[in-house]
């Protein structure tokens, strides 16, 4: 085997070839909750779909290629054969949703209700993988000109181009997540719980920024706080969140009961109050812990020199410490803020809101599609913050550190 | 300029300076030495009120140290440390111009001041002033680290082993340097170190200090020929006498007119060799150029051949303890003095070392 080989290639060629030709593309019943049963469900492969039959031979196609490219694979050219023949694979996933639901139940195959089972997505993850491990090969290369570069991407936004258009559109579909998707979308409910979700995991993030970074600099200047913070806000981590939402909910209905002002501005044992509070106390252990340790990671010397340099203790702070231990303390924040959206999801049980919203009725009803209407847009959600405070970090951090080895934002 | 008075830093039980007095005089470098835990750093500290003292107190110009608020008592002397401190997240421009900038200086006046520090120091500003620490090697952070301490022109600089940690030769540059910079300035230094040969190079005056006391407070030379104590004579080191000989120029030993020839005549180079009672003849050409030397014993009949002095040269600077070691190097020959250009500018003949070292012996000439 030729050592530029790729590995993960392969595996993505071979998902593709065993799982998605052979498992169902397509679970169906008569109504959602019905999915859930075998004795009702129907299972459509993508060989059954008979009318179809230039999809599963293109699919079929497609795959043997990035095998025999993944296996043969010499220098970045064919690499990015290979990325190619994946975001080929995603788009023609993505494309052919619609009209093989629609196949299947013109075939009667298929039931009203219809979702992608297994084939579906294993054939998604495997054509990611192929062009994943393209482009990992390509990055060593770097023999690729940065134009060709570019088109590697087009069927992937195509891709993402064509669901989002089916989503927006309101063109019926018969995919039930996009179906969902849509409905939630045109009748405003989920752009509610997108903004009840980034309000509370905001809120939530906000405060345990400003209250740990608070925190981790009285525990920098005096061990002792330092380290009674660093216990309690860890003790807080270790009780479960269902727990201490409930929890908070008996004080704030005691507290909204005894002040009218307070209960004017909504605070009350059930909603968003309780749930900010649960979800600050969670985010404070990265926070604190990040600003301590950067606190008391700035070398000795800098410290040292300014002290004897003639600088106030405010200025050692604000002009020595903190911007020095900058990186450290973005850092606690981002995990802080992936932590908190991924844990606002919860905020529903306490009538708080958010797209736990979508998550908890999908579990009493059984729908898959509901659960994923919550969990797709908390991922993105998640994925994109951190990405965001990273950018935010590299760009906020003083250049002088980016030149030093082991910190980084 | 800098009093200590009776001064004494206490620990709980433990008293790291005991009783301490000590004045360095405007415009000297005196040196704080001692084994590790004898107490130089922490009296070092208590000038610029890192440490506070237990008692006693320091006078800067004759005014108490307490009578002004510790951060501009600090504004006024400059301060430089073994780990240099630079500010990572800070140009070397920005971190040169943190006291001028803590005094509240116009931003042209401090980029001014900045680049003629630079210069001092020998960074060339255009090149230096944008880059941060990671970028420069230990010796040139340490340069910016001497500039940032002269930034407001402080009358008093404090330094502490602030060579430290670099490399011998780097060190040995520093130390040139900082002789330099101290020739054109004339600041108050107060320098701790434990190396030995770094305090004799550069202290005016030498403060050793044992166990939190001060044993002797002498200028270099005295420390090496009257030694206090057993102590003192340990630490400045069995091989003091050739440490004295590092002190003494090479004037001490020197003959203006060495034996020289303009030609190869086997006549001439004899009567030189004779009329100068030498060994070797050394030839120059019609600039005074050093060309090479002739072996006086050892003439046949024919032309002499022309040997490499290269050897046996050494500069007009040199101190009696590099001529000797050169001297002894060669296998105790004479030894030519050559300027930086080639120039034979005299000789140390050997007799007139050994001549030298009998007077050492017999106590005319202390070492």
């Amino acid at each position: 085997m030729p050592r530029a080989a790729s590995r993960i290639g392969i595996l993505g060629a071979l998902v593709v070839l065993g799982a998605g030709l052979t498992l169902p593309w397509l679970i169906s019943a008569p109504n959602p909750v019905a999915l859930g049963s075998k004795l009702i469900a129907k299972k459509a492969t993508l060989v059954m779909l008979t009318g179809l039959w230039p999809a599963g031979a293109s699919i079929l196609l497609l795959a043997l290629v990035g095998l025999c490219v993944a296996l043969l694979a010499k220098d970045s050219r064919h690499h990015f054969v290979l990325a190619m023949v994946g975001a080929v694979g995603i788009f023609l996933v993505c494309a052919l949703g619609d009209p093989l639901i629609l196949a299947g139940q013109q075939a009667g195959w298929l039931h009203r209700v219809v979702l992608w089972s297994s084939g579906a997505w294993l054939s998604l993850a495997g054509f990611a993988l192929m062009f994943y491990g393209g482009l990992l090969h390509l990055q060593k290369g770097g023999a690729i000109p940065r134009p060709i570069w570019v088109l590697i991407w087009l069927p992937i936004l195509a891709a993402l181009g064509l669901v989002a258009y089916t989503v927006w559109s309101g063109s019926p579909t018969t995919n039930l997540i996009l179906a969902s998707f849509q409905r939630e979308l045109h009748s405003g409910g989920l752009q509610l719980r997108l903004g009840q979700h980034l309000w509370l995991a905001g809120a939530g993030v906000f405060l345990s920024v400003v209250l740990g970074v608070l925190l981790g600099i009285w525990g920098y200047y005096n061990p002792r706080v330092g380290q009674v913070a660093l216990y309690l806000s860890g003790v807080v981590l270790t009780i479960p969140s269902l727990a201490l939402f409930t929890m908070l909910m008996d004080p704030y209905s005691t507290l909204a009961q005894h002040s009218p002002v307070l209960r004017q501005y909504g605070v009350a044992g059930l909603g968003p109050a309780p749930a900010i509070t649960g979800l600050t106390l969670y985010g404070l252990l990265p926070v604190i812990r990040n600003t301590y340790v950067g606190l008391m990671s700035v070398p000795v010397a800098q410290v040292d020199a300014a002290v004897g340099m003639g600088m106030t203790p405010g200025q050692v702070l604000l002009q020595v410490l903190l911007p020095r231990a900058f990186p450290v303390i973005m850092a606690g924040i981002r995990s802080s803020a992936v932590m908190l959206i991924g844990i606002a999801t919860l905020a529903q049980l306490i009538g708080a809101g958010g797209l736990g919203y979508y998550i908890l009725s999908g579990i009493n009803r059984s729908s898959v599609a509901l659960i994923l209407l919550g969990t797709i847009p908390a991922v993105v959600l998640a994925y994109g913050a951190d990405m965001l405070l990273q950018a935010i970090g590299r760009w906020l951090t003083p250049r002088g550190l980016h030149l030093l080895k082991g910190v980084t934002a | 300029m800098v009093v200590l008075e009776n001064l004494t830093k206490a620990y709980g039980n433990f008293t790291a300076v005991k009783g301490l007095n000590l004045s360095v005089y405007a415009g000297e470098i005196c040196v704080l030495i001692g084994p590790s835990g004898c107490g130089k750093t922490t009296t070092l500290r208590m000038i610029n009120r890192l440490v506070e003292p237990s008692s006693g107190r320091i006078l800067i110009q004759g005014q108490d140290q307490r009578s002004l608020p510790k951060e501009d008592l600090r504004r006024r002397m400059g301060y430089v440390i073994q780990g240099i401190g630079l500010f990572d997240h800070m140009t070397v421009a920005q971190n040169v111009g943190i006291v001028p900038r803590l005094l509240g200086w116009s931003k042209e006046k401090i980029a001014g001041r900045v680049d003629e520090l630079l210069d001092l120091v020998g960074l060339n500003p255009r090149e230096y002033r944008e880059k941060y620490p990671a970028q420069l090697s230990g010796g040139q952070q340490q340069r910016v680290g001497v500039a940032r301490a002269l930034a407001a022109d402080p009358p008093i600089l404090l330094m502490d082993e602030p060579f430290g940690s670099l490399d011998p030769i780097t060190r040995a540059h520093l130390q040139d340097e900082l002789l330099r910079i101290q020739r054109g300035l004339r600041k108050t230094i107060v320098f701790v170190t434990h190396d030995i040969d770094e305090a004799i190079k550069l202290g005016d005056r030498i403060a050793v200090m044992k166990d939190g006391y001060l044993v002797q407070y002498a200028p270099p030379r005295e420390l090496l020929q009257e030694p206090a104590d057993d102590f003192v004579a340990d630490f400045v080191g069995a091989d003091r006498a050739l440490k004295a000989l590092g002190l003494l120029h090479l004037a001490e030993v020197l003959e203006a007119s060495p034996p020289v020839v303009m030609s190869d005549d086997p006549e001439m180079v004899l009567q030189a060799a004779r009329e100068k009672g030498a060994a070797y003849v050394f030839r120059v050409d019609g600039d005074g150029l050093l060309l090479g030397c002739y072996e006086a014993t050892s003439l046949g009949r024919g032309r002499p051949r022309l040997l490499s002095a290269k050897a046996f040269t050494v500069l007009p600077e040199a101190t009696v303890r590099e001529t000797l070691s050169a001297m002894i190097a060669v296998g105790f020959r004479d030894l030519a003095v050559v300027d930086r250009e080639g120039r034979l500018v005299g000789w140390v003949p050997r007799r007139k070392v050994l001549a030298f070292l009998q007077q050492a012996e017999s106590g005319e000439v202390r070492l």
